[in-house]
């Protein structure tokens, strides 16, 4: 028994992340050109956004058991997405922390989820339809927007976007039915459940939520299976159905074009890309400053850019910190599953980090003109309530994991402790 | 002194920071795991017959709770015997024992009755599994809590004879693979409660098959599938 | 389980590699293509802070001022209108017209970018508005003044002179030009493209001025070409075209010498098609065709050497700088000044100093840089003989200057396959000195004959920029 406290770098890392929220809003709200209303709700949140840090990364653990790095590790995101966004439009800034505060809910209720759900397999099979229904809403109710239907009009929530709850049934649906003891066969619910997923995204024009969704079903079906041919075939079909895609849909046609030379349409299709990669132009290494800059030049700078604009104003050195945050964040989710006793946690958290990955890389990746342009958001970062609550609930299952694993090892110590005791070892 | 320095360095502390405290974590985690050999593992396999170059009677191959057997070394029970096929069968552990299904279409057997595709087999503590011309005896440590197969003393399934032999018995562990556990049951034989069962002679037909009214209960909180019990075969899954 | 995470491990590996390629391509991109970016006409940040921003002072080597922002916060430019036409194209326009003019390139050292935000926040309090950085150009407006008052009446082309040892541009006067203070009236008479710089994005066929390639690349991989001698018949038959020479001229028998000297095109022709495309291809490229350009102070466009095997014909004729083979005069010079410079093409610089309001000089602009070991220094002082013969005896005799060693090679590239429309006349060399290392580069367009247009013009440039004491 070690007699001295084991001292964790926790605190450390938290009092470095809300002083990072504190300077930051304070520096927002002193802008010259800040009006009084939004300077006093900079105020607010420079004193709210740290508490909640503070709350969620000290407090709150202790009664969920939940991982700390990884919950200081979001702060830190949604810390950086609520400056960015309150400093662009403080309107939506405010709603964002809004969100962050409901997301910190959906977090909880996953993260017990994880740990006290006897029956997962009754769960799984009342998420298949559920997942499914929820996907026909915006096919059903919803209406276009920049060319795709995947949102719908709650009367009080405002917008919701349904595909991003369906993230997280599809994780657990998938983890579920490949955990090891499957044959193929026993697989297929899984399998026809991801194919209506992604039919039904394909016919809302979602494309790149039902490129995440594939990516992640591939690598899980090939961790779970092993099987390399299957895989590779997986992949071709994915491949042939991208080119499909390609010559079916005239905006995927222009993405493309666009991703390839957008400076031959710089003021129609290619200006999104153009101005994004003007903005990390301009921001340099260090950025032009917070509350600076122009990023509303860019369009949809508060959902898909908000990476260019942090570029902008943070400087490149800065967002290559952030994106470094989300490897770490999917290292952790990693090294989770591989710490995992039960094939079923393993395949879940590895299905969580993946996801998370696959997200941020093609997000980041269509930014800087390294993929063509998808329509997903940054997670954290981007403005969104779903996509924000989403993303939460994905740290809750990886969290929950994460205190499934600490009990096994718990446990553990406990045997060898008694067995000791008994003067057996 | 520009506040863009300050953003970015507090970033990169916040990298930095975190960076460490996963290596910290991991470092612990190997000390951890170096005082505990036996972290993650539910039991051992003990080889009664069947040699091969690398493979002795009496050897003990732990296992975890989920997992696969077979004679491939990526197996997590690996039987290194020529006669087991690579990759001979899937188990998991549930409440009511370890649960086994073929992975072969040789299949394995488990007490002497064969199990072959589709068919699942439910073992407890001593019971004894074949595959190829390696049998194995299954012993769970202590501590691991299998419903259903606790007997009043909460001990796991072991004849009164059995007992009796192991409290007279003083003998020095064999050489195996888990040496630890050959001292641990000589040196204290059939303890209540904390000990494993003696090495050695076990009654054979300890593991049960699933009835077709029994429903045994879900997991500790992992709750895999389980089978829709079929009427007409005691035991056997299809 | 072990299988389980061995798949886990292969997964998260490819998924670290993901993420590492895409970190080497952002920075890889932004390294490259950050400030272009930014320089982008498309980039609204930069009209809009002129709003609030006193732009820099623009200024030549010497000291002469070529752009201000006066107290009106109105932008001028040179005093008198000569010196503003001959150096329009290198200093560019307030409006951005001018794609890549020093005002819109380095717009984020005049515009102030580079500052931080609390001595602006301490500006706008102090009710002080904020200033750019001041920027020092390598190049003499006199130098530039004479070289245009020299250019043929009427004509249009591109003069560049450049220090070969070190790579800055001492003048760069592109015909026609516009005045900066008229912008209006340039755009609407719309003179003949006066807006579009043509010493780094006019791309010429450069006609015998190439043969200097043609001959590197024949003394690289041609032991003893030096000491054989070649027949001119006046013409060279290949597959589906002949071969002549200006004028229809007629040779006879010479050494290698004599025919660069004389500009026989029959006998490069000839050199050109015992390389081979890929031979001549090669050493072309290792002199900078084909290079995608990403000099640090300006904006190249891309010189070709097409190298597809297409016809023999063309081979031939890329021997000596006809079929497609383009080149700017900026690209031309940067050949010549590595000719005199033992073999190394230095990137060209424009950039002198760039000083901040307070005073502090940036210390970010590094000096000048080796942009490619264009040929061995053997075969560059062979070259560099030759060149200094022609200008003695040869086609480029008007070069000659008196007390120093020159060497030049002239070209009339035809722009038509219509006889009656004159050549471009081009004239690429140097003067060999330590004191005053000067690489030429003049190019006419429709001007007629190298030799008797193009080469006294360089005389002219290079006679000034030694008396300035370049």
């Amino acid at each position: 028994m070690r007699k001295r406290p084991v001292r964790t770098p926790i605190r450390s890392l938290v009092a470095v992340i809300m002083l990072f929220e504190m300077l930051a809003f304070l520096l927002v709200a002193l802008h010259p050109e800040r009006q009084e209303t939004e300077a006093l709700q900079a105020l607010g949140l420079a004193l709210c956004m740290p508490a909640l840090c503070w709350f969620s990364t000290l407090i709150l653990p202790k009664f969920l058991h939940a991982d700390r790095l990884l919950m200081a590790l979001m702060n830190f995101l949604c810390g950086v997405g609520v400056v960015i966004l309150f400093s662009m439009v403080p309107d939506r800034g405010v709603r964002q922390a809004m969100f962050y505060a409901l997301g910190l809910v959906a977090m909880a209720v996953c993260i017990l989820l994880v740990r006290h759900v006897r029956s997962w397999r009754a769960l799984c099979w009342l998420i298949i339809p559920a997942g499914l229904a929820l996907l026909v809403l915006p096919l059903a109710f919803g209406s276009w927007q920049n060319g795709a239907k995947n949102w719908v009009s709650v009367p009080w929530l405002g917008s919701f976007q349904p595909s991003e709850v369906v993230k997280l049934m599809l994780v657990v649906v998938l983890a579920y039915f490949f955990s090891a003891h499957r044959t193929f066969l026993q697989m297929m619910p899984a399998i026809v459940f991801t194919g209506g997923c992604l039919l039904l995204l394909m016919l809302q024009r979602d494309l790149g939520t039902a490129l995440m969704y594939y990516f992640t079903a591939l690598i899980l079906f090939y961790a779970a299976s092993g099987n390399v041919p299957l895989t590779v075939l997986a992949m071709g079909g994915g491949a042939g159905a991208a080119v499909v895609g390609y010559n079916m849909f005239a905006h995927v046609k222009v993405r493309v074009a666009m991703w390839r030379n957008p400076w031959s349409d710089a003021l129609g299709s290619g200006y999104q890309i153009i101005q994004a990669l003007l903005a990390i132009g301009s921001g340099g290494l260090l950025g032009v400053g917070l509350g600076l800059g122009e990023p509303r030049v860019i369009p949809a700078y508060y959902t898909d850019f908000v990476f260019a604009v942090i570029c902008e104003q943070f400087g490149i050195a800065f967002g290559v910190c952030v994106v470094a945050v989300y490897v770490l964040i999917m290292l952790r989710g990693l090294s989770l599953a591989l710490r995992a006793r039960r094939s079923f946690l393993a395949l879940l958290a590895l299905g969580c980090a993946a996801l998370l990955g696959v997200q941020t890389f093609v997000i980041i990746g269509g930014v800087i003109k390294l993929i063509p342009l998808t329509g997903i958001t940054m997670p954290f970062i981007s403005y969104g309530g779903t996509s924000m609550v989403s993303c939460m609930g994905l740290m809750g299952f990886l969290q929950g994991i994460s205190s499934r694993v600490r009990e096994d090892l718990a446990k553990d110590i406990e045997m060898t402790g008694a067995r000791e005791e008994a003067g057996v070892s | 002194m520009s506040m863009r320095y300050v953003f970015l360095l507090l970033a990169l502390a916040v990298v930095l920071k975190a960076l460490r405290w996963m290596l910290r974590d991991a470092r612990l985690r190997r000390q951890t795991m170096r005082r505990l050999p036996d972290a993650g593992y539910i039991g051992a396999f003990y080889v009664m017959s069947g040699e091969s170059r690398r493979l002795d009677a009496g050897d003990e191959i732990r296992l975890p709770c989920e997992g696969t057997l077979g004679s491939a070394r990526a197996c997590d029970v690996c039987v290194l015997h020529p006669s087991v096929p690579a990759r001979a069968a899937i188990f998991w552990l549930e409440r009511d024992g370890l649960h086994m299904v073929p992975a072969d279409p040789e299949g394995f057997h488990v007490d002497g009755t064969s199990v072959g595709a589709g068919e699942e087999a439910v073992l407890l503590h001593g019971a004894t599994v074949t595959a190829g011309e390696v049998m194995l005896q299954l012993r769970l440590f202590s501590g691991v809590e299998l419903l259903g197969a606790l007997d009043a003393d909460g001990e796991p399934y072991v004849t009164p004879e059995a007992r009796r032999r192991a409290s007279r018995r003083r003998r020095p562990g064999r050489k195996g693979r888990a040496g630890r556990h050959k001292e641990e049951s000589s040196e204290a034989p059939a303890r209540q409660g904390a000990s494993r069962s003696p090495e050695g002679e076990l009654p054979p037909g300890t593991s049960r098959r699933r009835r077709t009214d029994d429903a045994p209960e879900e997991g500790p909180g992992d709750g895999e599938e389980r089978r829709p019990a079929r009427p007409g075969r005691s035991g056997k899954k299809k | 389980m072990k299988e389980l995470r061995r798949h886990i491990r292969l997964v998260g590996l490819c998924l670290m590699g993901l993420f590492g390629l895409w970190m080497l391509y952002f920075c890889y991109s932004t390294y490259f293509y950050g400030g272009r970016w930014f320089a982008n006409p498309y980039n609204t940040r930069i009209s809009s802070k002129k709003q609030s921003v006193i732009a820099g002072t623009i200024t030549d080597a010497a000291g002469e001022v070529l752009a201000y922002t006066d107290a009106a916060g109105e932008r001028h430019y040179a005093q008198d209108e000569a010196t503003r036409r001959a150096v329009s194209h290198v200093v560019g326009d307030d409006g951005a017209k001018v794609a890549n003019g020093v005002e819109t390139f380095h717009a984020q050292y005049l515009l102030g970018f580079n500052s931080n935000v609390l001595e602006r926040l301490a500006d706008v309090i102090r009710g002080q508005q904020q200033r750019g950085d001041d920027i020092q150009l390598t190049i003499s407006a006199e130098l530039s003044r004479t070289i245009a008052e020299a250019f043929p009446e009427g004509r249009l082309g591109a003069v560049v002179v450049l220090n070969y040892r070190t790579g800055d541009v001492l003048a760069m006067v592109s015909k026609g030009d516009f005045d900066p203070e008229n912008m209006d009236e340039a755009l609407a008479n719309e003179e003949a493209g006066a807006l579009v710089n043509r010493a780094t994005q006019g791309l010429y066929p450069p006609g015998s001025v190439f043969k200097i390639v043609t001959l590197a690349s024949a003394l690289s991989s041609m032991p003893g070409v030096e000491e054989r001698t070649f027949l001119c018949t006046g013409q060279l038959a290949v597959d589906r075209s002949v071969v002549t020479d200006a004028g229809d001229a007629v040779h006879g028998e010479q050494t290698l010498v004599q025919a660069f000297s004389n500009s026989c095109n029959n006998v490069f022709a000839s050199l050109a098609l015992d390389l081979g495309y890929q031979t001549l291809g090669l050493t072309a490229q290792t002199m900078g065709f084909n290079d995608n350009f990403l000099f640090r102070d300006l904006v190249v466009y891309n010189s070709s050497y097409p190298i597809d095997d297409k016809s023999l014909d063309d081979l031939a004729w890329s021997g000596v700088g006809q079929g497609r083979v383009l080149v700017t005069p900026l690209h031309m010079a940067m050949i010549a000044g590595a000719v005199a410079n033992d073999g190394q093409m230095m990137e060209p610089r424009l950039l002198k100093a760039v000083v901040t309001p307070q005073g502090q000089t940036r210390s970010r602009l590094s000096g000048s840089a080796v942009y490619a070991e264009a040929m061995t220094p053997q075969v560059a002082q062979i070259i560099a003989d030759y060149m200094v013969t022609t200008v003695q005896g040869g086609t480029a005799r008007q070069a000659a200057i008196s007390g120093y060693r020159v060497g030049g090679k002239t070209g009339s590239a035809e722009a038509s396959d219509d006889k009656t429309i004159d050549t471009h006349a081009w004239f690429a060399g140097f003067v060999q000195d330590d004191e005053h290392p000067l690489a030429v580069a003049v190019v006419v367009e429709f001007g007629g004959s190298g030799g008797s247009v193009a080469a006294p013009l360089a005389r002219i440039a290079l006679e000034k920029a030694i008396s300035l004491g370049l």
